[in-house]
């Protein structure tokens, strides 16, 4: 075998959701560029234009769904239309989230249903739809849930929505690794520190979160830099493809050494 | 503090290691009066001796014995004392250690060596010893073995083999949990941040590090804003040690004040 070839993904069909922010814009031409045709589903039906070129480039096949992920009977229809389009899913990409930030003590409970429905019922609708066509096909497949670093420690600063939902998403993986390992549908995930992301421009920003906030970030980050979207490109492809064929289940940090280091900890 | 219910270890032989100072020195006072006959373990024999000798003089029951713990012969002939002594062994504490803070590029074999010596080997020597004799007498048993919080993410500032020597305490005490199950022996740890003990203000006194940036960021990393008094991992050892935690085993407890649960780049009370 070819190195190159554990990472081809040609003749399959890749499901993105949240296709449009900024991890999915990287990670839809990444898939693209080794060779998965890609359905790319977004709330915000403009955010995939972007998205959808950067597949096209790539001159594979793009099928954008402005879709609300976390409405059953509209993940449903998208997944119809990917079923006329390309007649099969091998791989799905759980991205989609909304920023919701507050902290527990003043969050109203509409906040924090809306957080739980978008960051992580999404994320079970999607597996779903995406596992049952797998089975179908008997051929297995791949999910790739991306997690975060507050999936398993908490930040504070408001994140508490946010980072319930993604500890919902550590057992979501774990829990479905275990439930399709028989169908060979491989399920695991990834937690990212900070990237630079349009949404986490706008945190950083944020005039109630101060100035300091960027250095905030950086201390946690022994590599001390904040993640760019296409170095999300790499551990994505290694867990869709036969570069992970005896992975599963798996929550696969990509942050710069934050999850290894203690709070307390003293970086340089 | 009184000790009741199901905390107590009336009548039970709690041998503790590094006895003669900080958390095991606490340990060893917290329980026996809990009610525990003590064997009081340390390399510094005054000091173990201090610490058997105040435990008595509380109507306590105690005995010491002297022994460097990565040692097996000496280690055996302390054990041979608490049978002696105390006719037979029902909780063990493993705290004995000792610190290392030297940068990766600067440790030398030798103090790897000792650090794995006394902090890993002298764990399992200790189990061992503790272990054998519990299953052969067919009553369980429980055995504490202290962790820390560099066992499961990295501190830094020369840390590295402290901190290796505690991950694999976290996997001896799994495995022995697994092993030891079957004749009702369970195996804990406790996993502190940083203790105030005369060990830890050594480190605050070490000229090789600015003292005020050390609790800054020891404080920064421990949402409830304090280290960690001996006491407070004393309450937890006694906890894992008696009937309280009779279907606890193979678990790493933290008490450290919320440090492991923060993230290094998290925010407390915004």
């Amino acid at each position: 075998m070819e190195a190159t070839d554990l990472f081809d993904l040609t003749g399959r069909v890749a499901v993105v959701t949240g296709a449009g922010g900024g991890l999915g814009t990287a990670i839809c031409a990444g898939l693209a560029a080794h060779g998965a045709d890609v359905a790319l589903l977004d709330v915000n039906g403009e955010a995939l234009r972007e998205s959808v070129a950067g597949v096209e480039r790539t001159s594979r096949r793009a099928l954008a769904l402005k879709t609300d992920v976390s409405d059953e009977d509209a993940v449903e229809q998208a997944f119809a239309e990917i079923d006329r389009t390309f007649g099969k899913v091998n791989i799905l990409v759980n991205l989609a989230f909304t920023p919701i930030f507050g902290p527990p003590h003043e969050l109203s409970l509409a906040d924090w249903e809306r957080a739980l429905r978008i960051n992580l019922t999404s994320y079970f609708l999607c597996a779903q739809q995406s596992a049952r066509r797998m089975i179908a096909q008997g051929k297995g497949g791949t999910i790739m849930n991306m997690c975060s670093i507050a999936g398993t420690s908490a930040v504070g600063r408001g994140n508490f929505s946010y980072s319930v939902g993604k500890g919902g998403i550590v057992m979501l993986t774990k829990e479905m690794a275990i439930e399709w390992a028989r169908y060979r549908i491989r399920v695991n995930a990834i937690q990212p520190c900070q990237f630079m992301t349009p949404g986490l421009k706008v945190r950083l920003e944020n005039p109630e979160l101060g100035p300091g906030i960027r250095a905030k970030f950086l201390s946690g980050i022994p590599l001390d830099r904040i993640g760019e979207p296409e170095e999300m490109v790499g551990p994505v492809l290694f867990l869709v493809s036969d570069a992970s064929s005896m992975v599963t289940g798996v929550l696969l940090p990509v942050d710069g050494g934050n999850l290894a280091f203690n709070a307390g900890g003293t970086k340089a | 503090m009184e000790v009741s219910g199901v905390f107590r270890l009336d009548e039970r032989v709690a041998v503790v290691t590094g006895a003669a100072s900080g958390i095991g020195r606490e340990i060893a006072f917290t329980f026996a009066r809990a009610g525990a006959r003590v064997a009081c373990v340390d390399v510094d024999r005054a000091g173990a001796e201090k610490t058997s000798s105040e435990i008595a003089a509380g109507d306590g029951e105690s005995l010491f014995a002297a022994c460097d713990v990565s040692q097996q012969a000496p280690l055996e002939a302390a054990f041979r004392q608490v049978d002696e002594g105390f006719g037979c062994v029902d909780v063990l504490v493993n705290n004995a250690f000792v610190p290392s803070h030297t940068r990766p590029q600067d440790i030398e074999l030798e103090e790897w060596n000792r650090v794995l010596d006394v902090n890993v080997t002298g764990y399992l020597l200790c189990a061992q010893a503790a272990g054998r004799r519990m299953i052969a007498r067919g009553a369980g048993g429980s055995i504490v073995n202290l962790s820390s919080i560099a066992s499961s993410t990295a501190l830094g500032r020369g840390n590295l083999a402290y901190s290796v020597s505690k991950g694999a305490v976290d996997s001896l005490t799994r495995e022995l949990a697994i092993e030891w199950a079957p004749f009702g022996i369970r195996v804990n740890a406790v996993k502190p941040c940083q203790v105030l003990t005369p060990g830890l203000q050594t480190l605050i006194d070490d000229p090789k590090f600015d003292s005020e940036t050390l609790l800054r960021t020891w404080l920064h990393g421990i949402p409830l804003g304090r280290l960690a008094q001996p006491e407070d991992i004393a309450a937890a050892a006694l906890y894992l040690a008696s009937d309280a935690g009779r279907m606890v085993t193979g678990v790493l407890l933290p008490v450290d004040g919320g440090n492991l649960a923060m993230n290094a780049g998290g925010t407390v009370g915004w």
